[in-house]
């Protein structure tokens, strides 16, 4: 995989994930108030 | 149904995909054929490309797909939501967990197996055989190169279901909305006019798979259509939203007036409630960038397929036997196009 791949692979993985983990808990926050 | 499903759906895809990160290099006499390759293959960018407009319609495509926005799915399902709900959170968890199996689960299943077993040659020639070969023909092959394959196809055939029965409840679910809300009909009653309705449309493509049949509709609905569905619901929703209440005393003002204040509406019943508030440059993307982009992208590749030696329009290079299935797809696709827009009109009618 090229340096651009690796790029583009970690930032969207790392993106997606980050997302997920951030929705989900203000959405758990929101479900307890 | 969705309860067990995507829960299901989820555990799947994260075994597949450790199954096929695992793998490495299945044969050694291949050194080419790894699932790092597959994973090369879809990361590496080939900047070359974005002067195609093809590819950049195909993304839009895909993603007002994914997101239910050209199909008028999601609009059916915000209906729902009550006026204390917090749209912003609702929406970008609906599309954080929808990348999330698209992009991490997805595309490190098929493609990478695929490059793994078969080299990226005939991985790009089985993807450019229709969609249908890659996740229907060509997985079940290289499951059976694995040991306990039975039970990763069994996975992966399930998923795919899954996906697909949930996918088409919601897809539906306009449709279904419109003949509950504005015909009157029984949910029951509705059920089976639209599934009479998808049998009859449904069979043709099984019928004439081999004639790209399918690749028709894929490509005008799935494609084209979802881009200038989105155009028009931006229009919508930037520009008629709160059209509809400004009064004006000529044409020209209420024109400009709907210009001026015309997202003004949208952006406060987003915003509502909403824990996260959306930047506020967001508010000029909606209104002036996505417009202009997704008609510059139409017509850009407007211009770009009907001069090029390919066309797809034009059906370019198609073997006159297909041609005329692809024809007859065209028609049906008109056809429904038509009928629904009567539906429409006649129900628009009746209310005034």
């Amino acid at each position: 995989m090229t340096l651009g791949g690796n790029i583009f692979l970690t930032l969207g993985w790392g993106f997606v994930t980050i997302l997920v983990i951030y929705c989900y808990r203000n959405l758990l926050k929101k479900s307890k108030h | 149904m969705a309860k067990v499903a995507i829960p299901l759906l989820l555990i799947f895809g994260a075994i597949l995909v450790i199954r096929v990160l695992t793998l490495g290099t299945p044969d050694p006499r291949y050194p080419d054929q790894s699932v790092m390759n597959g994973l090369a293959f879809i990361w590496n960018p080939n900047l070359s490309r974005l002067k195609d407009f093809s590819v950049w319609l195909a993304a839009a495509g895909q993603i007002f797909f994914t997101l239910s926005i050209g199909t008028g799915t999601i609009q059916a399902y915000a209906s729902y939501l009550r006026k204390e709900d917090d749209c912003v959170l609702t929406g970008l968890s609906t599309s954080a967990t929808n990348e999330f199996v698209e992009v991490i689960l997805g595309g490190s299943i098929a493609i990478p197996i695929s490059v793994a077993f078969f080299g990226i040659a005939t991985t790009q020639m089985i993807a450019r055989q229709g969609s249908f070969d890659l996740g229907f023909v060509a997985m079940p092959i290289i499951f059976q190169k694995l040991p306990l394959g039975f039970l990763f196809g069994a996975m992966w055939f399930l998923l795919l279901f899954f996906a697909g029965i949930t996918s088409s409840v919601a897809l539906m679910s306009p449709f279904m909305a419109f003949l509950q809300d504005k015909l009157g009909i029984t949910r029951k009653k509705g059920a089976k006019i639209i599934g009479a309705f998808l049998f009859a449309f449904g069979l043709p493509i099984i019928f004439f798979l081999n004639y790209g049949y399918m690749d028709q509709y894929d490509f005008w609905i799935g494609t084209v259509l979802l881009a200038l569905l989105a155009l028009c619901e931006t229009f919508v929703f930037v520009y008629a939203f709160s059209g509809f209440k400004v009064t004006a005393a000529s044409f020209r003002k209420k024109i400009l007036a709907i210009m001026k204040n015309g997202m003004k509406t949208g952006w406060g019943e987003m915003n509502r409630n909403a824990d996260i508030k959306i930047p506020r440059a967001y508010y000029y993307v909606l209104k002036f960038v996505v417009p202009l982009y997704l008609i510059v992208l139409f017509f850009g590749w407007l211009w770009q397929d009907l001069s090029s030696e390919k066309s797809i329009i034009l059906m370019k290079g198609v073997d006159p036997n297909h041609a005329v299935f692809q024809w007859i797809a065209r028609l049906t696709m008109i056809g429904a196009i038509l009928g629904m827009g009567f539906l429409v009109r006649t129900v628009w009618s009746k209310k005034r």
